[in-house]
């Protein structure tokens, strides 16, 4: 009996991650921008990820390897904000259209900045140029 | 300078002093800082100019070359010719995978007198609980051997062929232009990030402990040197990326690159290579076996355990780093 | 019902699934019109993958199998944060480059027009 009663705990965990993960697939196509489409991806890292190996963990062989499939929630729940935290650098960084349909507050990244100025040098050069060659 | 004790250091380190992490991220930044833009050479200019010539040119060539020569419909026959053959080769494939035998059937081919001789007498024989590692490491150590010394020549040329030092703007027109210019993608990296570094202050222990639990396991669970080394590898390399180069040159350079696979190699290689003068024949080991499932036990497979872990684990940075930067 | 029989089921279902969305995020990962959006959606298979292998774990009845998934798991974390570092540092390369170009067209415009 109590056999059974893993199982159906199981069973609930393990379909409630499914469906988690199912949420998150479904928002990657169903977002427009980079940068949205990563929230929905955040839902297979966190809910999806931890209900699965719960359900795992209730179930498995013996202690131990329970134990570790509990150690890959902690993991990923360490590392997978970083991972965002640094694509969403990216997105932001490489995305010149951004302001068109988000908001980023400037003159954080010092980088950035640096880059902005070369930016702004290089359409001042074309400026100049297509002004000279106009008249 | 007692400061520039590496002992001192460490102590700072572990103790977690006040201003030790910043003190030595301050050093990181100011070798690593990017450059100013605002500094710039004629030769630098010309050769950035170069290369984004070369490159408008390879497009523009790319896109006359697929419009003068392909019409739209023998596009498209391409497109779907692309898919046919991609979908025909999973299909063989998954056919072939279906012909297999069964997982684990009794009736394979694999299941012959040799692998039973390994199971019924492997443990016996080796002390190694792992069949694979007493495998590896004990009745075919000298090809594991081999295997250790391909990595290390791998490791080797790449280091010739792509290693920037002093010497090489003389010889190498590449180099001359990189020193020239030395503005690559690595030095606009995003550094220092304050998150990736606190998160990698508490992954980059771990990584390497599983790593050594790996190893060190080698012949009691599956595992061993190979991928205890490659999780280690990996350890170094997060390490890298959170924290820099010139921090990490501070714990490992050329040299002790240099020094550590070679003293793995020449442990491993004089505990081994007597089956060139024996015709690979085996010896009678003095070295006890051991209780099987014991941390100290099976002879000598720990020590080439241990051997090939650094091996791998060094080749594997290596390769990182001289791809990534072109010095380690 | 025997109660084997019931995780084969469940567990050979849950694999179905993972593998469909697998696929779904390789769709994406090749569609992505950004760079980010491939790299976002390598991460998703990631996950996906470590809940596939830790799955594994009770299909085989093999404890070792979970030390793979959580390094499955850490490799993935490398190949996101590596492949967004040096994406950002190429980006950055580039512009400096065009920085470089538009700088000496001016100096070019200046002696012409001199």
């Amino acid at each position: 009996m109590s056999e059974w009663i893993r199982f159906a705990l199981t069973a609930a965990f393990v379909l409630a991650g499914l469906a988690f993960c199912c949420v998150g697939v479904f928002g990657l196509f169903k977002f427009k921008y980079a940068a949205n489409r990563m929230h929905a991806a955040a839902v297979v890292d966190t809910m999806g990820i931890s209900l699965c190996m719960l359900g795992f963990a209730i179930s498995a062989p013996d202690l131990f390897s329970g134990l570790k499939i509990l150690l890959v929630i902690v993991f990923w729940w360490l590392s997978s904000p970083v991972a965002s935290h640094l694509l969403c650098r990216l997105e932001i960084t490489t995305d010149e259209q951004r302001g068109e349909y988000m908001t980023v507050h400037r003159g954080t990244l010092l980088q950035e900045r640096l880059a902005e100025e070369a930016a702004a040098q290089d359409e001042t050069g074309n400026e100049i140029e297509t002004k000279e060659e106009q008249a | 300078m007692a400061k520039n004790n590496w002992l001192t250091r460490m102590n700072d380190w572990l103790s977690d002093e006040e201003g030790a992490l910043e003190r030595t991220m301050e050093a990181a930044q100011e070798q690593e800082a990017a450059p100013d833009i605002e500094q710039l050479t004629p030769a630098e200019i010309r050769w950035a100019q170069e290369e984004l010539e070369e490159e408008k040119r390879i497009e523009a060539r790319m896109k006359d070359w697929t419009e003068k020569t392909a019409s739209p419909a023998a596009r498209v026959v391409y497109n779907l010719m692309c898919v046919l053959v991609c979908v025909t080769m999973i299909g063989l494939l998954l056919y072939t995978v279906t012909a297999l035998p069964a997982f684990g059937d009794p009736n394979h081919p694999i299941n012959n007198e040799v692998s039973a001789r390994y199971i019924e007498k492997g443990l016996q024989e080796t002390g190694a609980v792992n069949i694979v590692t007493g495998m590896i490491l004990d009745y075919r150590a000298f090809d594991t051997l081999g295997e250790s010394s391909v990595l290390f020549t791998a490791a080797m040329v790449v280091l010739f062929l792509l290693r920037k030092d002093k010497e090489s703007a003389k010889y190498s027109q590449l180099a001359k232009a990189m020193e020239d210019n030395p503005h690559s993608d690595t030095y606009y990296e995003p550094k220092n990030d304050i998150i990736l570094q606190k998160t990698a202050t508490i992954l980059v222990p771990i990584v390497l402990l599983l790593g050594v639990y790996v190893v060190l396991n080698g012949h009691l669970s599956p595992g061993g040197g190979f991928s205890g080394g490659a999780i280690m590898g990996a350890g170094l390399i997060l390490y890298v990326t959170a924290f820099g180069f010139a921090k990490m040159r501070r714990f490992f350079t050329y040299k002790t690159y240099q020094r550590i696979v070679l003293v793995a190699l020449l442990t491993y290689a004089i505990s081994k290579c007597y089956s060139f003068y024996t015709g690979a024949n085996h010896i009678e080991s003095i070295i006890p076996l051991g209780t099987p499932g014991a941390i100290l036990s099976s002879g000598l497979i720990l020590v080439l355990n241990i051997c090939v872990g650094f091996i791998v684990t060094c080749t594997m940075y290596c390769f990182y780093a001289v791809f990534r930067k072109g010095e380690l | 019902m025997s109660i084997d029989l019931a995780y084969q089921v469940l567990l050979g279902l849950a694999l179905a699934v993972l593998t469909v969305l697998a696929l779904l995020c390789l769709v994406r990962c090749i569609m992505g019109p950004r760079i980010s959006d491939r790299i976002l959606a390598i991460n998703v298979i990631g996950s996906l993958t470590v809940i596939m292998v830790a799955l594994t774990v009770l299909l085989l009845g093999e404890g070792y199998l979970a030390d793979i998934a959580l390094l499955y798991a850490m490799l993935s974390f490398l190949a996101v944060i590596l492949l967004s570092k040096v994406y950002t540092g190429i980006y950055y390369e580039r512009k400096h480059e065009e920085a470089l170009i538009a700088e000496r067209a001016k100096a070019q415009g200046k002696e012409d027009a001199q």
